[in-house]
């Protein structure tokens, strides 16, 4: 589980993030939406620990962040808007070094990069340089590379960005895998169609405080597209 | 430690693949070989200028400019290709990531430096008065105090807007009496045969490393953090 607790981020004199409260429960998908500039990935990151909180905190598993964010990215995988991979090494290379950056057994690197790779569907082209891929296969190496250490916890920000459909049914079915496995996982994304079908609830972000909540039933229903489509015009419904 | 060694090897690794920033060194050191070499033609011919100052000051121009450009490459690499979050979502010491930058830069400026002593004694036909080890082994040393200082600045800088400006700015008033006038002193006595007299410049060097690499350890957290 992860849970941020009435985190305020302040960039100058812009609030970015206003007290926002949210948490995402263990085998549960939440939606985070909301408008362009809402903080949606500025509470993404604060909760990967690449930013500090203004105010507030981040728990995993009833640890404060803060207190060792070391420990605590050892549960945390992200996706970013970035791949985070390095163009001048293969696939496979690439999944060895973050391997071997989060400290998992020497020696078992190659293996568990193979099924990686295999799972999203790379193990083709796992010897191939990452500068030859095209951008919904750096996105699919991406996916490995936040899998590669089973975290816990999942943070992904526009993850089914430059994926085709295959890639898209394919992100969305490892992502109920994680799920049936007990993960917290956190979606940033625009796509209330995709979502819908996958999330358990859905927090939108206006002006830097969760405006609406929307639980599986509601989504069910459809609201969680009329309401995120009336947030987006400018107000909440 | 094993994550300095792993940042430090895929640096090496993805280096030499791209040839990126030792090419770039590699090229920076020969022009200002070369430049020496036709600035100083009538006088070295004449045999009126003293070659193992000029050697010294030469060869202490190439590495430390193509240090800075190395250095400075190490990091805006990471920054400009977003891999640098990726480094900072490992759970590892910043220290750590201090530190795998420090060695493979540092095996970097050395390759450089070997390869401007070796320029030095070809287009110069010099010899270092047979002292070339000497040479070698100083250029090591200041190096090293060279590459943490300048890796922590690198850091520092990658961050701001300006930081090719930055860099630079922040870097030369460090090294300048800490590295620098020590290192060319201890060269171009070392190629006179009286390296042993220096032991001064030697003290000086090693201790700069030892401040600069302890400070970079400590400093990493909020270097990179910032």
């Amino acid at each position: 589980m992860i849970e941020a607790k009435g985190i305020s981020k302040t960039f100058g004199r812009r609030t970015v993030l206003d007290k926002v409260d949210l948490v995402v429960g263990d085998g549960e998908i939440v939606a985070l939406m909301g408008p362009n500039g809402a903080g949606k990935t500025t509470l993404l990151r604060i909760l990967a620990t690449l930013l500090e909180p203004s105010s507030g905190e981040v728990v995993i598993q009833s640890m404060k962040v803060l207190d060792d964010p070391v420990i605590a990215r050892k549960a945390i995988g992200v996706i970013g808007h970035s791949p985070y991979v390095y163009d001048d090494l293969t696939a496979l290379e690439n999944l060895s070094f973050y391997w071997s950056m989060y400290g998992l057994p020497r020696g078992k690197s190659e293996e568990a990069g193979r099924a990686m790779l295999e799972r999203v569907g790379l193990s083709h082209r796992m010897h191939d340089r990452v500068a030859v891929f095209s951008k919904g296969m750096r996105q699919r190496l991406a996916i490995a590379r936040a899998l590669l250490h089973s975290p816990r916890i999942l943070l992904l920000d526009e993850p089914f960005s430059s994926l085709d459909q295959k890639g898209v049914d394919l992100l969305s079915q490892i992502l109920l895998e994680e799920k049936a496995k007990g993960r917290s996982i956190l979606v940033v994304t625009h796509d209330v169609q995709r979502i819908s079908t996958l999330a358990d609830r859905a927090d939108v972000l206006i002006g830097g405080r969760v405006g609406r909540s929307y639980d599986s039933r509601a989504i069910g229903k459809g609201e969680l597209d009329i309401g995120y489509r009336t947030s987006i015009e400018g107000g909440i419904s | 430690m094993r994550a300095a060694l792993t940042i430090a090897s895929k640096d090496l690794k993805t280096e030499l693949r791209s040839k990126e920033m030792i090419s770039a060194m590699f090229l920076f050191s020969l022009l200002i070989v070369l430049a020496f070499r036709f600035g100083f033609e009538e006088s070295v011919s004449a045999g009126s200028v003293d070659m193992p100052d000029l050697a010294a000051a030469s060869l202490w121009i190439c590495f430390s400019f193509s240090a800075i450009v190395g250095m400075h490459s190490s990091f805006a690499k990471e920054k400009d290709r977003e891999t640098l979050e990726g480094l900072m979502l490992c759970p590892v010491e910043r220290s750590e990531l201090y530190l795998g930058k420090v060695i493979s830069n540092m095996v970097l400026v050395f390759i450089v430096d070997v390869l401007s002593i070796a320029f030095f004694a070809l287009f110069f036909a010099y010899d270092y008065g047979g002292n070339g080890l000497a040479v070698v082994v100083i250029a090591l040393l200041g190096t090293v105090t060279l590459v943490l200082v300048g890796t922590l600045v690198a850091a520092i800088s990658v961050n701001t807007k300006a930081r090719e400006v930055l860099l630079p700015i922040l870097l030369i008033p460090l090294i300048a009496f800490s590295v620098i006038m020590p290192s060319v002193t201890l060269t171009g006595d070392a190629i006179a045969g009286m390296a042993t007299e220096s032991v001064r410049e030697i003290v000086s060097i090693a201790g700069f490393a030892v401040i600069f690499g302890v400070v970079g350890y400590l400093t990493a957290d909020y270097v990179f953090e910032g």
